[in-house]
């Protein structure tokens, strides 16, 4: 049983319809699995999972998370996304934040799941302050806290580690892997390769709107040095093929 | 001291301060100095500005180009009008359109209208009269509610022409009037009865104005019209005989009776107050 | 329901913070305490004059608000992607415009309420209490009308940039006032292309001068029972067509 199917999916957008974002692409996520979508800046990582929540639509294909489409309300309650560098209204508290999103939710226990999500993402001791007062690593903790408060069976991270401190690193792989043992389907967008070894299960590489290859890290990296490699040559591979320019030296 | 401000300030911090203060203090003297020459160069300033002629928008398109704001646009005209009246030469003609425009964006305002009967005209001038009463037509019409601009209208035809018609016309309009005091009608009938004591027709339509208003200047302006009434010439040409043989302005308007200066029509005092002032011989009419 | 409040409340929050409201409120309120001196060279329409001045100025109030805060509103979220964190929430898109819709309305309301008490205590200290009614039947007139500029700049904050929203809905407002322009054409004109587009243009834009009375405020005249339900349904209407306007252009964007 298949968590997200994405069935020959393509995206341009109207300013530009002859540039697809997103080529053709198919995945089938399991439940409960970690899944890293890893590529390149401008490769169409961050526009397929805008698609994946909702944010846009495909131009062509099918997107089907549990059987229903993202737009759907009741999926929507089941699910969890945090967005790159998430914005969030400067004048509140991380507590007031919280309770606003709490209540699109339809949370009960309002109070009680505001302090567990906090004290999961440890930012219990800045509830009170202005989020305008929070530091990048903060607000990334803010943005997972928001993400994971209604308790999501799937979750969708953009670059959920970016321009964090190793330690803020460590803790939020800490939380992720804790949500992967409690069984929630997980879909990272990340470049960051090292962290995906970790606590990916299966990774799929895309450069250029087009999935260059699918499988589990250690099964991409046979051949290669480690992942890293793997996905540095592939992509030049596929680029030398299309014909595109190579970034010497590498 | 010098020491101890030395003292307080490093030389450092006393240098900011010099090189911030001092240009600010030059500046500031030079926009003052600036402002002095400026000044200087223009002619003096003064209240007696002449009158000038403002753009004003044609009355038929003003009603089409407000855009929600004409309640207020009426009453910036009006505002403009009495800001403007005290240096209009009287004659000409350009004033009236801001009443054109009052009328154009609210018909309803009478206030405008009854100060333009009673305060535009110099006494006499027919002519500008007849101006605003051309002004005043959408207002003179069977269906307009308004009793007293014909009222107003009729009363200054009377005072500049002493002549029924066309007073008796305006007069009778403001009798058709739903809210007609009982005063118009009197006064009009003293008219069309053809009263001699032209006085009493004049006092009378002094009174229906002041009976039927709050407004100080109304009042004031229509005892104005009274004051131009031939009865009080005679007591402008007592003071005057007065004044030529005794060398100095009666106190009161008794000591211009008793010494037979003047004969006032009967009843006028009981009417009005006469105040003379001693010092120039000017004289003030108020209804009681 | 719910999040249509939460949404609403979210916006209020936001809004009441605006420095430009907040510079707005006490313009319009230094405006009212104005007309006081404008009043007093105004030849004994001192009355007229301060009703007359601070119902307009309370009016330019609502529609700075609704059409440079309205046209701020969506943009600001797109732009600083906090819709980001809302869009994929449990709600409907359509409930997210509504509850914008409501906050910002609900700003309106609030500023409106600020200023109206500064000028019904200057009436009173004046002691002139005879135009209170027809005040406030004024300022909820206007009210609505500004309900409805805030429903066209939140289409157009919508769909494009805030300056190109502003200016669109300020001629939605010059358009919505010229409605006796229009009647004069297509009654007079005898070009059937002219008068017909006219038409068209009448009945279709907004017709805000229906909710002008400001006109007859100093006169004490109220508009009869009739003419205000058939006003209040007419807003009402429009009211639900901008919303499903909007709501269709909006549920279809991509972010």
């Amino acid at each position: 049983m298949y968590s997200i199917e994405i069935k020959n999916v393509s995206k341009s957008y109207p300013k530009d319809p002859e540039i697809q974002i997103v080529k053709n692409i198919s995945l089938s996520i399991k439940h409960g699995s970690v899944f890293g979508f890893i590529g390149p800046n401008g490769a169409g990582k961050t526009s397929t999972i805008k698609m994946l929540v909702g944010l846009s639509h495909p131009t062509e294909g099918s997107i089907k998370i549990d059987n229903k489409s993202p737009d759907d309300p009741v999926l929507q309650k089941k699910l969890g996304f945090m967005p790159e560098s998430p914005a969030f209204y400067q004048y509140l508290t991380g507590y007031e934040f919280l309770e606003f999103v709490a209540s699109l939710f339809d949370i009960k226990d309002t109070d009680e799941r505001i302090e567990k999500t906090l004290k999961e993402v440890d930012l219990l001791h800045a509830k009170d302050k202005r989020i305008r007062t929070y530091s990048k690593g903060m607000l990334q903790r803010l943005g997972l806290a928001q993400a994971i408060i209604n308790n999501p069976d799937i979750l969708f991270l953009d670059e959920p580690l970016d321009g964090l401190d190793p330690l803020g690193r460590a803790e939020i792989k800490k939380i992720i892997l804790n949500l992967k043992s409690k069984g929630t389907t997980i879909f990272i967008n990340t470049h960051i390769l090292g962290d995906v070894e970790e606590i990916c299960d299966t990774v799929s590489i895309i450069d250029k709107g087009e999935i260059l290859v699918t499988g589990s890290p250690s099964v991409l990296s046979q051949g290669y040095k480690d992942l890293e490699d793997a996905f540095v040559t592939m992509i030049q591979n596929r680029r030398k093929e299309r014909g595109d320019i190579l970034i010497e030296g590498h | 001291m010098i020491a101890g401000i030395k003292n307080w300030y490093s030389k450092k911090d006393l240098r900011k301060v010099l090189f911030f203060v001092i240009p600010l203090c030059f500046f500031l003297i030079m926009v003052m100095g600036l402002q002095k020459v400026h000044d200087l160069l223009l002619p003096p300033f003064t209240t007696k500005t002449q009158f000038e002629r403002r753009i004003l928008l044609p009355p038929e398109i003003l009603p089409y180009v407000t855009f929600g704001f004409t309640n207020v646009l009426a009453d910036y005209y009006w505002v403009r009008s009495i800001q403007d009246f005290i240096t209009w030469d009287g004659k000409d003609l350009y004033y009236l359109g801001y009443l054109r425009n009052i009328s154009a964006l609210d018909s309803n305002f009478e206030y405008p209208y009854l100060f333009n009967i009673l305060a535009v005209p110099k006494p006499k001038d027919v002519p500008m009269l007849d101006s605003i009463a051309m002004i005043s037509k959408p207002q003179l019409q069977e269906s307009s509610p308004s009793w007293k601009i014909p009222f107003y209208l009729g009363t200054q035809y009377y005072f500049f022409t002493k002549k029924e018609e066309p007073a008796k016309r305006y007069l009778y309009l403001a009798t058709t009037k739903e809210d007609s005091p009982p005063g118009v009608f009197l006064v009009y009938s003293s008219i069309t009865e053809k009263v001699i004591n032209s006085y009493k027709v004049s006092r009378d339509l002094v009174r229906v104005i002041s009976n039927t208003t709050d407004n100080e200047t109304l009042k004031k302006l229509a005892e104005r019209g009274l004051a131009n009434d031939t009865t009080v010439q005679i007591l402008k040409k007592g003071i005057l005989a007065y004044h030529a043989k005794y060398k100095k302005f009666p106190k009161t308007v008794d000591e211009l009776i008793e010494k037979n200066f003047v004969t006032l029509p009967q009843g006028l005092l009981d009417d009005f107050t006469i105040t003379i002032n001693p010092k120039n011989g000017s004289f003030r009419i108020r209804a009681k | 329901m719910k999040h249509i409040i939460t949404i609403a409340k979210n916006t209020l929050r936001e809004t009441i913070r605006d420095r430009v409201l907040l510079s707005a409120l006490f313009s319009s309120i230094v405006v009212i305490l104005v007309t006081l001196f404008i009043g007093s060279i105004s030849l004994d329409q001192s009355t007229r004059i301060i009703v007359n001045f601070s119902i307009t100025a309370i009016y330019a109030l609502q529609i700075f608000v609704a059409i440079f805060i309205g046209s701020m509103l969506i943009y600001k979220e797109i732009e600083r992607k906090t819709f980001y964190l809302i869009l994929p929430k449990p709600i409907h898109r359509g409930a997210i415009i509504i509850g914008k819709c409501l906050g910002l309305t609900a700003t309106t309301i609030l500023v409106t309420f600020f200023s109206t008490v500064v000028l019904l205590l200057v009436l009173f200290i004046k002691g002139e209490t005879s135009y209170i009614g027809p005040i406030l039947v004024s300022v909820f007139y206007s009210t609505l009308e500004s309900i409805l500029l805030i429903l066209i700049s939140l289409f157009f904050s919508s769909v494009t940039s805030p300056i190109m929203a502003s200016v669109a809905t300020i001629a939605f407002f010059f358009i919505g006032h010229a409605s006796s322009i229009m009647q004069r054409i297509f009654m007079t004109t005898e070009s059937v292309i002219l008068r017909e587009g006219m038409r068209v243009v009448y009945y279709t834009f907004p017709n805000l001068e229906k909710f002008n009375i400001r006109n007859e405020v100093v006169y004490g005249a109220l508009p009869s029972l009739t003419i205000t339900l058939t006003t209040i349904a007419y807003a009402l209407v429009y009211a639900v067509f901008l919303l499903f306007i909007t709501n269709a252009v909006f549920k279809k964007k991509d972010f």
